[in-house]
């Protein structure tokens, strides 16, 4: 059976024509792109809504931003368009339980950067096509990244 | 969540998981015939929850909630239903939630 034919996630199934799928399990595939590309991972996890699945205070260069903010999706949607990773002509989102890793073009997600992460229920990892730039969205609607999003959100 | 943040929070006048669920479930309405659980996916090895299901979504994942913790809200229902989204807390902080979780009460 065709993998895009079981997909029921709401934005999946909206773009189905336009999504490569990379993995038929995002979490078996995100365990093994964390151990081959050496990220660190964090001691302590447990039921914490801010707790994420790269330990971001061993990333030398490490950015974070709270976005879920009324009036701020376009403000944010520039600074995607501003940032290093627009140069990755697509992306890699990490879905949730027995779903996909997918690849999206880049200006896809940039239309509705939103609409990505909630239908990812807050919990995904983006990588840029390379797999060198990298965000993390945690379930307190922070977005942790190697590289600057929002201007002067650099965590020292 | 941030002072500006999008998310809506919820009292319940007793503070209990059974109240909080209730109101969840007048937020949010009927998941579906083929609703599937939430599944916790944080922290493979390392988060005593992951794989254990923490909550309930519809199919295509519009609408469900989940059992979560944080340092300011403490153990409280986490739902979302299409772009509306919320928080209600319950009493008993992280060892209730733990408790929610290991019963599965939420199945």
């Amino acid at each position: 059976m065709n993998i895009k034919s079981k997909i029921k996630n709401w934005k999946l199934t909206e773009l189905i024509d336009k999504i490569e799928i990379v993995a038929e399990d995002s979490i078996e595939e995100r365990e093994i792109l964390i151990d081959k590309l050496s990220l660190p991972r964090p001691k302590s996890i447990g039921l914490n809504r801010s707790e994420t699945n790269i330990n971001w205070n061993a990333i030398p260069k490490y950015y974070k931003f709270f976005f879920d903010r009324n009036g701020y999706e376009k403000i944010i949607e520039q600074w995607l368009r501003n940032s290093e990773i627009s140069q990755s002509k697509s992306l890699i989102i990490t879905y949730g339980w027995k779903e996909p890793m997918i690849k999206v073009a880049t200006e896809l997600f940039f239309e509705d950067w939103e609409g990505f992460i909630r239908s990812t229920l807050w919990e995904t990892i983006i990588f840029s096509d390379d797999y060198k730039l990298i965000m993390e969205v945690s379930r307190d609607y922070y977005l942790h990244s190697n590289f600057e999003i929002m201007p002067n959100s650099k965590v020292f | 969540m941030g002072d500006d943040g999008k998310e809506i929070f919820t009292l319940t006048k007793s503070g209990s998981f059974k109240d909080a669920k209730t109101v969840t479930s007048d937020i949010i309405g009927n998941l579906g015939d083929n609703a599937i659980d939430y599944v916790s996916t944080t922290g493979k090895g390392k988060n005593p929850f992951y794989g254990k299901t923490v909550g309930k979504q519809s199919a295509n994942g519009k609408s469900g909630y989940r059992v979560d913790w944080d340092e300011n809200t403490g153990a409280h229902i986490n739902w979302w239903n299409g772009k509306q989204k919320g928080s209600i807390p319950f009493s008993g902080g992280l060892e209730q939630a733990k408790r929610i979780i290991d019963n599965e009460v939420i199945r």
